[in-house]
């Protein structure tokens, strides 16, 4: 589903695709839970699972997040780039 | 490296070397903190908190003691969780703080490893990295050049493989030479109060100029096929049945190995004692009060080890955090974590190890949710008293009891998640927190850390056994001993007749008396009176003064209510149910003639003990581990009241429709 002009809700992302965070519906702490983890404003994610959870790759860290959370993360697809991180 | 030497500190002998070690969950911090420590490390909760901490000492090659600090495992010091906090007031502490910090770093998550690193570098306190799980980093092919990194961050960095012990005398090393040293921060690093975006951005700069060969962020094909299936709704559902079912069958079957050895040693003990010390109230303080409330409660202690043993086991190998997503599915619904599936289920056993393992959660609100409902689940000590009673409910008719004994366990599991639904909206102020967790890489467990925490815990547990508890134990028996009640007229007049009558008459005649004196006893004691002055209050519920000090004295631990019924009965104390002693109890009747146990009586009696808080020590454990008494007191008055209401309601109900 889409938001604004290129930027859809982390649960839209197909498997393997990868994507730049914007932004995340979410209170203080979940987010800061999120930054902490690496999701980052801007940071590049790769959906490793789409359901329950949702699993993302950011940079070598996987986070497991529920559905009801990844769908208020808003992210930018991408084509497919290597993630930051990489050498 | 840009380091000035500092003049030697003149406290030095005053008091150890600190050293705290710091580092992001799952990079070894653990196992690393017990290689330098071993067995001489000791769990205590920071002062005014409930986040543990551990501390070690050691004494290095030249004689001077060193102080371990293992803080808990965190992402970022800026966030205000508890461990967070902990961290920021250990690290900034003027009088206290340490010396040296050890960060501790996973090799193959350099970028994200080293925000909390540039956070702790801009305080401007000793740094030393421990650069761990080289040996992972060298199977992924990834060459970091150790020596450009600690040029980057201005501190030394040691490559180590914790699990193997490489490594450990170099960073003893480096930490008596940091502590030397004055440090300035990286020039390039963030300053004022960075964002972590602005920490994040540095860390990918500074990851990206030592990564000599290799890439960081890999795909591992492995880990996501697995993750698919053990997060999977049928799949995942199924791993998880066949895990727990092992957990639980090791601390049902197998910790009751351990636990028949306590009691039988216990009751050598007491034995013993009543063999060297005179008949007397010494002698049943002892043997009843101290060493009957021990064994009462360190019983319990294999349940505790094993639990905590496993639970590190599974942590280690990353499933944990996968079963917590299977699990959210149904208990999001009541607002609980998905990490409660572990106290929970283990509570199934006994709430005293179910509420310690609350640990795993690491929000403290749904810590909190996960605690007070722990003791609905129906524990072991609960068996007993359902098979008495499920028995004398449907007497004849096994396939009912047994529904019913059934019935009881999905009551207070029920029980449970609508109570922690109705705490979330009431009691406990906050939103649960969403699932978000990180799902570390598969690896074999480490037996080390496993039999450190299980340690830990059992040690952490004895301590509030051996104090709290005990002294509860103790008040407990002796209002059910005191005051000693003169031999009712009838068990005299026995003992008159045993004296001038055959042997085996005799035997007979003895046992009697002695069953009445008991019976008596159990009277006249503080508790009897007790039970007999709060009759009037269970009198709804269909209790008469015997079921009511069945009540009163189960309050120490729950299969006390069958000895307690077969002593008024006039057996003789028996806690074992065999068809004889439930036969007995069926006959007791009221004092107007009347018979006690009638089936409206048993279901009321039944939703009693599946909904009642009838455990001084799980109260002791929810104090302790929530900090705060009024949250132990809230268990026991809510538990109580629902208790009550819903027996009483059954009784009146059955009542009414003439089934008594």
């Amino acid at each position: 589903m889409a938001t604004t002009t290129g930027v859809i809700r982390l649960t839209s992302l197909a498997v393997d695709a990868t994507a730049r965070l914007r932004s995340a519906e979410l209170d203080t702490e979940a987010r800061d839970l999120l930054r902490g983890l690496g999701l980052t404003d801007g940071s590049i994610v790769r959906v490793c699972k789409q359901g329950e959870p949702c699993v993302v790759q950011v940079r070598a860290t996987r986070i497991g997040i529920t559905s009801r959370v990844a769908g208020t993360i808003l992210v930018e697809p991408m084509p497919f780039v290597a993630l930051r991180g990489l050498k | 490296m840009t380091v000035a030497v500092l003049a030697p500190a003149a406290p030095a002998a005053v008091r150890p070397r600190r050293v705290a070690l710091l580092g992001n969950p799952n990079t070894g911090k653990t196992t690393l903190f017990n290689h330098l420590c071993g067995l001489r490390a000791k769990t205590s909760n920071y002062p005014g908190t409930t986040t543990a901490i551990r501390r070690g000492t050691l004494v290095n090659d030249d004689g001077e003691r060193q102080e371990f600090i293992d803080l808990p495992g965190l992402y970022d010091l800026q966030t205000s969780t508890p461990e967070s906090e902990v961290a920021r007031k250990v690290l900034l502490a003027s009088a206290d703080g340490p010396d040296v910090v050890v960060v501790v770093i996973d090799a193959c998550n350099l970028t994200r490893n080293l925000v909390l690193c540039g956070e702790l570098l801009s305080l401007g306190v000793p740094v030393v990295v421990a650069l761990n799980m080289m040996d992972m980093a060298q199977s992924r092919g990834l060459e970091i050049d150790t020596a450009a990194l600690s040029d980057r961050l201005r501190c030394p960095v040691v490559p180590i493989v914790a699990r193997r012990r490489t490594g450990l005398d170099t960073i003893r090393r480096a930490i008596n030479t940091a502590s030397q040293l004055r440090q300035a921060p990286p020039s390039d690093m963030p300053r004022d109060e960075a964002t972590l975006e602005q920490l994040t951005w540095w860390a990918e700069n500074v990851t990206d100029s030592v990564i000599r060969a290799g890439a960081l962020a890999t795909r591992d094909d492995v880990t996501e096929r697995l993750d698919r299936y053990l997060t999977h709704p049928l799949v995942g559902m199924a791993a998880f049945v066949t895990v727990m079912c092992g957990l639980f069958w090791v601390l049902f079957v197998l910790a009751s190995v351990p636990m028949d050895i306590i009691e039988a040693l216990f009751g050598g003990l007491a034995t013993s004692v009543t063999a060297i010390v005179p008949t007397g109230p010494v002698q049943d303080l002892i043997t009843q009060g101290i060493i009957g409330g021990l064994s009462g409660t360190i019983v319990f202690l294999p349940q505790i080890a094993l639990l905590f043993f496993l639970i590190s086991l599974l942590e280690d190998t990353g499933y944990l955090a996968r079963a917590a997503f299977v699990m959210d599915r149904l208990l999001a619904r009541f607002g609980l974590p998905g990490q409660a599936f572990v106290p929970l289920l283990t509570s199934h056993a006994c709430a005293l190890p179910g509420i310690m393992s609350a640990r795993l959660i690491p929000n403290r609100r749904d810590r909190l949710a996960t605690i007070l409902v722990a003791p609905f689940m129906s524990c072991s000590a609960r068996v007993p008293v359902y098979v008495l009673l499920t028995t004398l409910l449907f007497a004849n008719r096994p396939a009912l009891a047994g529904l019913a004994f059934a019935g009881c366990y999905l009551l207070g599991a029920s029980a449970g998640l609508i109570t922690a639904w109705i705490f979330g909206r009431t009691a406990l102020k906050g939103q649960p927190r969403p699932l978000i967790l990180e799902l570390p890489p598969y690896r074999a467990p480490s037996l080390t850390n496993a039999l450190l925490a299980a340690k830990d815990q059992s040690l952490s547990f004895l301590r509030t056994a051996g104090t709290v508890i005990m002294a509860i134990c103790i008040v407990m028996w002796w209002l059910s001993a005191y005051p000693h009640t003169l031999p009712p007229a009838e068990a005299t007049a026995l003992r008159a007749q045993a004296a001038a009558a055959d042997p085996e008459p005799a035997r007979e005649l003895l046992a009697r008396a002695d069953s009445l004196q008991a019976k008596a006893e159990q009277a006249g004691s503080f508790a009897g009176r007790a039970g007999r002055f709060v009759q009037p209050a269970f009198a709804p519920l269909g209790f008469d003064w015997q079921l009511t000090l069945g009540v009163v004295t189960s309050f120490l631990a729950r299969e006390v209510f069958v000895s307690t019924m077969s002593v008024l009965e006039g057996g003789g104390g028996d806690s074992d149910l065999d068809a004889g002693v439930v036969a007995r109890i069926r006959g007791m009747t009221r004092d107007d003639g009347s018979v006690l146990f009638t089936p409206a009586t048993c279901a009321a009696a039944l939703i009693f003990f599946v909904l009642a808080m009838q455990c001084l020590p799980t109260l002791t454990i929810t104090r302790r581990e929530t900090g705060s008494v009024k949250y132990a007191a809230l268990q026991l008055g809510y538990m109580s009241v629902l208790a009550y209401i819903m027996a009483g309601t059954t009784y009146q109900l059955l009542h009414l429709v003439g089934v008594s």
